[in-house]
């Protein structure tokens, strides 16, 4: 559940996220952490005030005064949730603590923010791949407009371009060399109203790595409130759990291994015949 | 006239201590604190499409996910994108800056490195702040 408020640490509107940790629910600002918790017995009274279901059988003494009461109560424990602000001695239905230190609430925090534009962390965009289920046979099913291939080796970037233009698969390949160059061409294209259907991203490449690439990817789409692009990993290394847990962390995103071989017409058919598989072209 | 802010990329426990850091600054720059290089590369972007390009960025290196590094060579490849003019950087880091990393100040440009000293963060954050707070003169003069 994503709001915007007042982050009186960051001085500026932020996304702000309910989430479950342990036996609190926890409120946190996306970009400094921010936050507050409440128990889950004091959100579960919160959500009855959300409701209202405590207004519905006012005891026999409460009136107009008494409902107002129960509002006031109601909006001061709200107020309480969403804006964080230091521990009201008084108040003894809500416990807060702030969440401190790098540990795992500031690493779960992270995560809220690279997940915040899709449900599942990981989660595949299934729509390439609806999109090519449904298509018609005998020709190219689902063609993606555009794709951007960030790879180093300028053979093999220029290898897979070819292959993907000539298979039908996308109208339109973007060639970046390294992870600074992806950066800039996506920031330039989002802030012009477009980006692409796939990024293809190289992992070992110079300068910003595939991985730093994809995490800053995902920055720069979460600083502009636009959705998660789908990441195409293309790498000779291993997929290993460390691996698979930055593929979750980042999300959308999905790794092919390069084949062994040191072929790059070879390395590049590799790539196109598994994103056939995915998008489900025909030549 | 909107605040001027800072964002401050580290994970040693400086940030409790930096929030009052620039109060006798002329516009009193406001700390934004952040815990790792993607929140950092998240942070500027926000701010720059509400047109308040931080005067700052701090950063540690390494940080978790995207480093110092690499969050610095993203910010200039955003700025790029969108026609800004560099933001200053400084790294403040525990390593002393060696030949290869005084290399990859020049090529970002507009880039300064401090060794942040051993010690209390209190210190750190002092020292901090004493460093900054020249640098933000030394800006203003241009």
């Amino acid at each position: 559940m994503m709001e915007r408020k007042y982050c009186p640490s960051c001085g500026m509107d932020v996304d702000l996220e309910r989430s479950l940790e342990g036996s609190y629910v926890m409120t946190g600002c996306a970009i400094c952490g921010l936050g507050l918790g409440v128990k889950l017995a004091s959100a579960d009274d919160l959500r009855r005030h959300e409701r209202g279901d405590d207004l519905e059988a006012p005891g026999p003494a409460a009136g107009s005064l008494g409902r107002l009461g129960v509002v006031r109560r109601e909006q001061a424990i709200v107020a309480a949730v969403e804006r964080p602000s230091p521990p009201d001695p008084r108040s003894a239905s809500v416990e807060m603590r702030i969440p401190s230190g790098p540990g795992a609430s500031a690493d779960a925090s992270l995560e809220r923010v690279l997940s915040e534009n899709d449900g599942e962390a990981g989660a595949w965009d299934e729509s390439l791949e609806q999109a090519a289920r449904t298509g018609t046979m005998g020709g190219p099913v689902h063609q993606m407009a555009q794709v951007f291939l960030v790879e180093d080796s300028t053979f093999l970037r220029q290898v897979t371009r070819d292959l993907l233009t000539s298979k039908g698969l996308a109208k339109d390949v973007v060639e970046c060399a390294d992870g600074v160059e992806l950066i800039e061409r996506f920031t330039r294209a989002a802030a012009a109203g477009a980006k692409p259907d796939l990024v293809i991203l190289d992992v070992r490449m110079p300068e910003l790595d595939g991985q730093q690439a994809a995490f800053a990817l995902r920055s720069v789409e979460t600083g502009m409130g636009i959705k998660r692009t789908p990441i195409l990993f293309f790498s000779a290394m291993l997929c290993d759990e460390d691996f698979k847990e930055v593929l979750r962390i980042i999300g959308n995103a999905r790794y092919i291994r390069k084949a062994e071989e040191g072929d790059v017409e070879k390395l590049g058919q590799r790539l196109v015949s598994v994103l056939e598989r995915l998008v489900g072209a025909r030549a | 006239m909107a605040t001027a802010r800072i964002l401050l990329a580290e994970e040693c426990g400086l940030a409790p201590h930096a929030a009052d850091l620039f109060a006798d600054q002329p516009d009193a720059p406001k700390i934004v604190p952040v815990k790792d290089g993607a929140r950092c590369l998240t942070a500027f972007v926000k701010l720059v499409r509400a047109r308040q390009a931080p005067l700052l960025v701090i950063l540690d290196e390494p940080l978790p996910r995207l480093s110092g590094r690499g969050a610095a060579l993203a910010i200039r490849a955003v700025e790029r994108a969108l026609d800004l003019k560099p933001t200053p950087l400084l790294f403040y880091t525990a390593d002393a800056a060696d030949d290869a990393f005084k290399g990859f100040l020049s090529r970002l440009g507009r880039a300064v490195h401090l060794q942040r000293p051993a010690g209390a963060p209190e210190e750190q954050a002092r020292r901090l702040g004493v460093a900054a707070g020249r640098l933000l003169v030394q800006l203003r003069g241009k």
